[in-house]
């Protein structure tokens, strides 16, 4: 069991001031067998109105509103996470077939999505990296040589960019390799869902990332995570923070300001600490900004 | 020599005769009962073409309608809320799931505690047509279901001008519809406050009947730029001053409501409006979960919904649509090209509708590469040779042309019928298409009291 305190900063900066602003934020952990969330609060500069709700997909979504005249929003969420090693080994063992999938609830991630549609340049690929249909472990394969296909280069995409485009230049960063596996994997018969979080730094007290893979769901009711950026199966070496058919599902922060003119991209930045265990007693403490 | 005069030399010069429907014309103009029309660039506000031969409905037959219109609108409401439940009709195999799911009208983004209480639909208009001498369903308008301001108008337009015949017939009031409407509203209030209708304003085709529906029913005509919302609940900010509101009758197509959730690149709507009725602040109609039944790739499975749900046997026919995703009914549709009717499933007013039997060439292209390449955007269904009513041709003489009804329902705690709806007509005698965006006109309804 090893206990993380992340802190996931967002600032965003308004040319000029803006009335009001309307923001949801995806930041919260998932709670799950193999993450269990110790606290988790968001910290909103300048001081806001925040609800809780649950969306669609289970995940748990901060809505803020800002009513008075600012120039910045700081959006601050600190979580502590601790994470057991998973009871499984991350292997698709049983491939679908057509009965398994009829009455599954899962069959929901097999549908094209806003973000993911079907394409036929995703078929070339899946015969360019000898992908069969439902055959897991081709699959598993494509994950893991996807980088040999396509360059990983920052500020080459932007979190807009078409799957179409991202073929066509074989370039991205996390969030189009994970669409580009989703893809793939839909279009070779698994559900395949895209779950945004973060990637453990290899030395404590460090800047971490905000990171994205996916998620294959099994016959016998499991997910098991893929991380085409790294070309591995998923292990203990993530948290997960939200799941959804594609990136505009679970969009970690997504809103909208009344004023002129638009916004500039929002600073980022993620630190994630190892906590120690035993030094870490005090109860965990739950609380909400300005409610 | 006798003079000899011919009858045309001696009699005053023939009347000044009145040019057919210039009186109606008048009425309407008059009355501004204008509908948009897209012409080039830009919205064009006309008033609508009206006929004054009405559409008579014996009793009995609009009572059976009437009872599989309330039948038909049961069953979609709660599949809506099925939807957004346990979702139980696709886990018991009765629709495929895939269709649900990859319906692009089907807004998870209103999904919570909400969308599973009943009366997702506050209003509903359901297109027919009589093939036959018997009533099919063509569609199920739950997104935004508009006309009804034209019917109550064209009621109007025979008070002031046909009141004789109309003396004659004595058909059912349909006055009553804005106060139903309001009654529905004031039900799904949360709180207390303003009851607003938001229109996205004058460019909208449907503008009049915006305005009108809010005149008569004593609420504010906003648009999104007057309203505020949060969790919270929605405010109508005036000025300084803000005024609660507790429920809001939109007109906006329900993806178009809360840019916040909606899609990214629309700046459109209210921002957090879905938010306020998500968490109970806000009472919005229609809900902004219907459009996943009114989704024209689900129309197929609505007697499926209806046995399912209300273990009922449909009482209204509807034709059968074909699946362009299986290649058994695409090869189909296409090889009969002539005898069906391509529709995009989600879309309104007879926009990308193609006709078989009148397809120019480059339709029949788009059908073909729409087919092949976004199979799911597209149904298609029999052409069929729908029954044709009288109608008042250009010259003055009666022509008959195809006509549709749109019956208006409004759902809820006491579920209600108008009695009568929006005939449309086709603007001549040869259109297949009655929808009023692609020039058709309307005649009055006449239900037998």
């Amino acid at each position: 069991m090893a206990a993380y305190s992340i802190v996931h900063t967002t600032r965003q900066r308004y040319r000029e001031a803006v009335h009001r602003s309307r923001n949801e934020v995806r930041l919260h952990p998932l709670d799950s067998l193999t993450q269990r969330v110790a606290a988790a609060e968001v910290d909103v500069n300048p001081p806001a109105e925040v609800a809780v709700s649950i969306d669609y997909y289970n995940n748990l979504v901060w809505s803020v509103a800002v009513e008075a005249p600012h120039r910045e929003l700081v959006l601050a969420v600190s979580s502590e996470v601790e994470l057991a090693p998973p009871s499984f080994e991350p292997v698709i063992e049983h491939p679908w077939d057509d009965d398994a999938l009829a009455f599954n609830p899962t069959i929901e991630f097999t549908a094209a999505s806003p973000r993911v549609p079907r394409l036929d340049a995703v078929d070339i690929l899946l015969q360019e990296c000898g992908v069969r249909y439902r055959d897991a472990s081709s699959l598993v394969r494509a994950n893991a040589e996807l980088r040999e296909r396509f360059a990983y280069v920052p500020g080459a995409t932007t979190v807009g960019t078409g799957l179409l485009e991202v073929l066509e230049r074989r370039v991205g960063v996390c969030q189009d390799f994970a669409h580009v596996m989703l893809a793939m994997a839909r279009q070779a018969g698994w559900p395949a869902r895209y779950v945004s979080g973060y990637l453990l730094p290899r030395r404590s007290d460090a800047i971490g990332e905000s990171h994205a893979w996916v998620e294959i769901a099994t016959p016998d009711g499991r997910w098991v995570g893929l991380d085409p950026t790294h070309g591995i199966a998923v292990r203990d070496g993530h948290i997960r923070v939200a799941v959804g058919r594609d990136y505009d599902d679970v969009a970690p922060v997504r809103g909208i300001f009344a004023g002129q003119l638009p916004g500039e991209p929002p600073e980022v930045t993620v630190v994630i600490r190892q906590l120690e265990m035993a030094s870490n007693p005090g109860p965990p403490h739950y609380a909400m900004a300005d409610q | 020599m006798a003079l000899t005069y011919r009858v045309d030399d001696i009699l005053p010069s023939a009347p000044v005769v009145e040019p057919p429907l210039r009186a109606e014309r008048l009425w309407f103009e008059e009355h501004g009962v204008n509908f948009g029309v897209v012409v080039g660039h830009d919205v064009v506000q006309r008033p609508i073409p009206f006929d004054p031969i009405p559409r008579r409905i014996p009793k009995a037959e609009w009572a059976g309608l009437e009872r599989g219109l309330l039948q038909r609108v049961a069953a979609l409401d709660e599949f809506v809320r099925d939807v957004f439940d346990s979702q139980r009709i696709l886990r018991a195999g009765r629709i495929p799931a895939a269709v649900v799911y990859g319906s692009t009208a089907f807004l998870r983004y209103a999904s919570g505690a909400e969308a599973r209480k009943p009366g997702q639909v506050c209003v509903a208009g359901t297109d027919l047509v009589k093939v036959g001498g018997q009533w099919i369903v063509l569609e199920d308008n739950l997104r935004v279901p508009s006309g009804v301001a034209y019917a109550l108008a064209a009621r109007r337009a025979m008070v002031d001008l046909h009141r004789d015949e109309l003396a004659e017939f004595r058909p059912r009031s349909i006055s009553d519809y804005p106060r139903r409407l309001r009654a529905a509203l004031d039900d799904r209030a949360q709180g207390d406050g303003l009851v607003v209708v938001l229109s996205p304003g004058p460019y909208n085709a449907a503008y009049y009947e915006h305005r009108e529906l809010a005149r008569e029913m004593g609420c504010r005509l906003v648009t999104s730029y007057e309203l505020i919302a949060s969790h919270r609940g929605c405010w109508l900010q005036e000025g300084s001053q803000r005024y609660p509101v507790s429920a809001v009758y939109h007109r906006y197509s329900p993806e178009y409501l809360d840019p916040v959730g909606g899609s990214p690149e629309s700046l459109i709507g209210v921002p957090a409006l879905l938010g306020a009725w998500r968490s109970g602040n806000l009472g919005l109609a229609n809900a902004p979960t219907c459009g996943v039944a009114d989704d024209k790739s689900l129309f197929p499975y609505v007697p499926a919904m209806i046995r399912f749900y209300l273990g009922e046997t449909p009482l209204l026919q509807q034709p059968p649509t074909l699946d362009m995703t299986d290649p058994k009914q695409r090869a189909h549709a296409i090889d009969a090209f002539d005898d069906h009717v391509f529709k995009p499933v989600d879309g309104s007013g007879g926009k990308g509708i193609v006709f078989g039997p009148e397809a120019t060439g480059s339709d029949r292209d788009y059908v073909l590469t729409m087919a092949q390449a976004r199979p799911t955007a597209l149904v298609a269904q029999p052409v069929l040779e729908i029954d044709r009513l009288p109608c008042v041709a250009e010259d003055g003489s009666t022509e008959t042309r195809r006509c549709d009804l749109r019956p208006f329902v409004i759902y809820g705690r006491d579920p209600w019928v108008l009695p009568g709806g929006l005939t449309r007509v086709a603007p001549d005698k040869d259109s297949w298409l009655v929808n009023s965006s692609a020039g058709g006109g309307i005649k009055d309804t006449w239900i037998e009291a």
